[in-house]
């Protein structure tokens, strides 16, 4: 890990959540990660959000919004319209994939992820790059 | 031109056009037959009529001839008048003598004694030849008639002798009549439509006031006087025109006086009424035909209009309508005839359609539910078996990371067997990752339900280097070298990036796995439009039985069996792949001496264009 992001991540898979909760805090030891359970949870801790996160996961099956709408919804937020948001998704067939293209994802990462080459394909990501990392 | 004109015109003007044609024919070949045989009947009638006037008028003047004759004999028998021609004095007998022949419509009296003395008389100039021998026979006593010339007047004559108390002839009386325009007139019957003349001599002597135009004026009149003084009747067939433009009829006859032909007697008939006749007569005939002319052709036209031309413009725009879509337009049946036939042929012909085109429409709308529930269907194909992978790959996502943590030590301390026990777990959870992925992709192919996510330029060479590289990894601690013999510039593909990844990987690797020792070599040129790439490898190979095999889902070689890994799915999958793309996947082997494995794709296959667009 080149640099110290400011990471948010939002699941409704605890498993999952603490999965990421060890690799980002545990591992790689980043300083700001906040990991929310859905779009309740983050409406009510949006406005603490400080310093404003570099890149956005999010799961894509979660209730009641889903990762489209979530995306849609922080898209009109001013300090996330520029902010890379990548789906972090188990559902990698085909016309998923096409469709998190369509609705403006920065990339995609599969379920399960690669644990070794989980920080270097976040780089990338904030470098700019997108990445649809759909295959093991 | 005009055939060009006849093609365009409608079936009812030609049909009315033939009809009038018709109609005027008719009228024209009536007036024709009446014309010719109304001449004919003129000719016969007014010959006919000639012959009868020429008769009566001979008859008349025979009348008139006994009426001057016995005006000589009325004279002869005056009281004194012996003794006058004894005495020669006549003047006590001349006035009463001249009354008395006025009354009798005498013009001309002459008495003379048996010296040829003239005792009374009215002529002024000296007798001429005819009269002097008319005068002799009288005083033989021979009571005749004739014609004479008197102060260059023609005159009907009479002579009769006179006698005296002994018997004796002592002298004659001649009474004249004038031949003139009275004396025709009177022969004629004082007929104005009928005209006469008497020509004696070859010249006219008198003919009737209303004649207007004089006889024997013609050649074919001199010659026709001539025949009559030769005793022949002569009648014109022609019909001569006079000056009024009216035609005439002309006929001359000998006259008799006596059993002598002495003059000629010409008559005319003018035609004027007749001709009147026969225009009121073409005229009415004319309008009579014109009538059931107009009659016939309207009967005519009617008919085709209800039979043929409003039955058949009916057809027309049913036909129209119908071609326009209106199944249920049917034109109506008015007869038997052949256009009531050809209209229930062309009913039944449409009930054909419409009944035809009803079960077209049945089986579209059957095709139609098929295709959508097969659609459906695939959609939940589709949507099961993208619920299955959610569902199979969250867990995992699970043991195998929590393991590599565990493994990792980011938990504390590990011994080595349980290192290596986690190590199995890791192991075992990516081969059933690689298990599900294989299974859902097969279920995708068999259900129809595989989806290209098609991208433009693919750089074949990236692809090639990123699953040399995984092959390589598979060679660890094994003695098998891995070449590359890949043009520098291959060209770029459309295709599915992640998919034709899928297909390299799957034939590399399985080189890689089944190859102890040796090689193997990757090789990739563009032939054509398409790329060639081939994974020759130094390992067991494969026996024919078994090549059938490779490519069947959830079968595995032999060999495939005894190296324990796979489901038999990767290699039916890449050819699905492969095949998706428009390209082909193929193997060449002999058991024992290694295997190759083709792979061509299309530089741009037509139809991913198609799914990209």
């Amino acid at each position: 890990m080149n640099n110290q992001p400011v990471i948010l991540y939002i699941e409704d898979d605890p498993q999952s959540r603490k999965l990421m909760s060890m690799l980002l805090k545990g591992r790689l030891k980043l300083p700001t990660v906040t990991i929310l359970e859905d779009s309740q949870d983050f409406h009510d801790h949006m406005d603490a959000l400080d310093p404003k996160p570099d890149i956005i996961l999010l799961d894509i099956h979660m209730k009641p919004y889903n990762g489209f709408e979530m995306l849609e919804m922080l898209r009109q937020m001013d300090w996330a319209s520029q902010t890379p948001i990548v789906a972090l998704t188990a559902s990698v067939m085909n016309e998923e994939v096409q469709k998190l293209r369509k609705a403006g994802f920065n990339g995609c990462l599969s379920k399960p992820i690669d644990l070794d080459t989980f920080p270097e394909t976040l780089d990338r990501i904030l470098d700019g790059e997108t990445i649809w990392r759909i295959l093991d | 031109m005009l055939l060009q004109f006849l093609k365009r015109s409608s079936l009812s003007f030609k049909l009315n056009a033939l009809l009038i044609l018709t109609a005027v024919l008719i009228v024209v070949a009536l007036q024709l037959i009446i014309n010719t045989g109304f001449s004919s009947f003129l000719n016969q009638v007014s010959q006919e009529q000639i012959t009868a006037e020429m008769n009566t008028l001979q008859e008349h003047f025979g009348d008139i001839e006994n009426a001057t004759l016995n005006a000589a004999k009325l004279l002869s028998s005056v009281p004194g008048l012996s003794e006058a021609i004894e005495t020669g004095d006549s003047t006590s007998l001349r006035t009463s003598i001249l009354l008395q022949a006025e009354s009798l419509g005498i013009d001309e009296v002459h008495i003379v004694n048996s010296d040829g003395v003239a005792i009374v008389s009215t002529r002024t100039t000296e007798a001429a030849e005819a009269e002097k021998r008319l005068i002799g026979l009288g005083l033989i006593g021979a009571d005749t008639t004739g014609l004479i010339t008197n102060d260059e007047a023609l005159h009907l004559a009479a002579a009769v002798s006179v006698k005296n108390a002994e018997g004796n002839i002592i002298g004659m009386v001649l009474t004249g009549r004038m031949i003139d325009e009275a004396f025709v007139d009177d022969l004629n019957f004082a007929r104005t439509d009928f005209h006469t003349a008497i020509i004696y001599e070859g010249e006219l002597a008198a003919q009737s006031s209303g004649a207007g135009e004089e006889f024997s004026e013609t050649d074919e009149d001199e010659a026709f006087i001539i025949q009559a003084q030769r005793g022949q009747v002569s009648i014109s067939d022609v019909l001569a025109e006079d000056a009024n433009d009216t035609p005439d009829a002309v006929g001359y006859a000998p006259l008799r006086i006596g059993s002598q032909i002495q003059a000629v007697l010409a008559v005319r008939i003018e035609l004027g009424t007749m001709l009147a006749l026969q225009a009121r007569l073409a005229t009415q005939n004319l309008i009579v035909v014109g009538a059931l002319a107009l009659i016939m052709f309207s009967s005519v036209f009617i008919l085709i209009r209800q039979n043929l031309t409003l039955p058949l413009l009916h057809l027309k725009t049913t036909s129209e309508l119908l071609a326009g879509g209106d199944l249920n337009q049917r034109t109506s049946v008015t007869s038997q005839d052949e256009i009531g036939q050809l209209a229930m042929s062309f009913n039944s012909m449409a009930d054909q359609i419409q009944v035809q085109l009803a079960i077209l429409e049945d089986q579209l709308m059957e095709t139609e539910e098929a295709r959508a529930d097969a659609v459906r269907s695939d959609q939940v194909k589709s949507a099961f078996l993208a619920s299955m992978s959610h569902e199979l790959r969250t867990p995992l996502n699970a043991v195998i990371n929590f393991t590599r943590f565990v493994i990792d030590g980011d938990t504390g301390p590990v011994n080595d067997e349980q290192t290596e026990l986690l190590t199995q777990v890791v192991a075992s959870a990516r081969h059933l990752l690689n298990l599900i992925n294989d299974v859902l992709d097969m279920s995708k192919i068999e259900a129809g339900a595989l989806n290209l996510f098609v991208e433009d330029n693919i750089s074949l060479n990236t692809l090639l280097k990123s699953a040399a590289a995984t092959g390589q990894s598979l060679l660890v601690g094994k003695p098998v070298r891995l070449r590359t013999e890949v043009e520098d510039n291959l060209p770029l593909i459309t295709g599915d990036r992640q998919r034709m990844l899928q297909i390299l990987l799957n034939i590399i690797s399985n080189a890689c796995k089944f190859t102890e020792e040796g090689e193997v070599i990757i090789r990739a040129h563009q032939q054509d439009e398409e790329v060639i790439i081939s994974v020759s490898d130094t390992g067991p190979g494969i026996s024919q039985e078994d090549q059938l095999m490779v490519f069947e889902a959830f079968k595995q070689t032999n060999t495939g069996l005894r190296q324990g890994g796979g489901t038999g799915l990767g290699m039916p999958i890449a050819r699905s792949l492969a095949e998706a793309h428009g390209g082909r996947l193929w193997l060449e082997s002999e058991f024992g001496k290694g295997a190759n494995f083709y792979v061509a794709f299309p530089v741009k296959s037509e139809a991913l264009v198609a799914i990209m667009a």
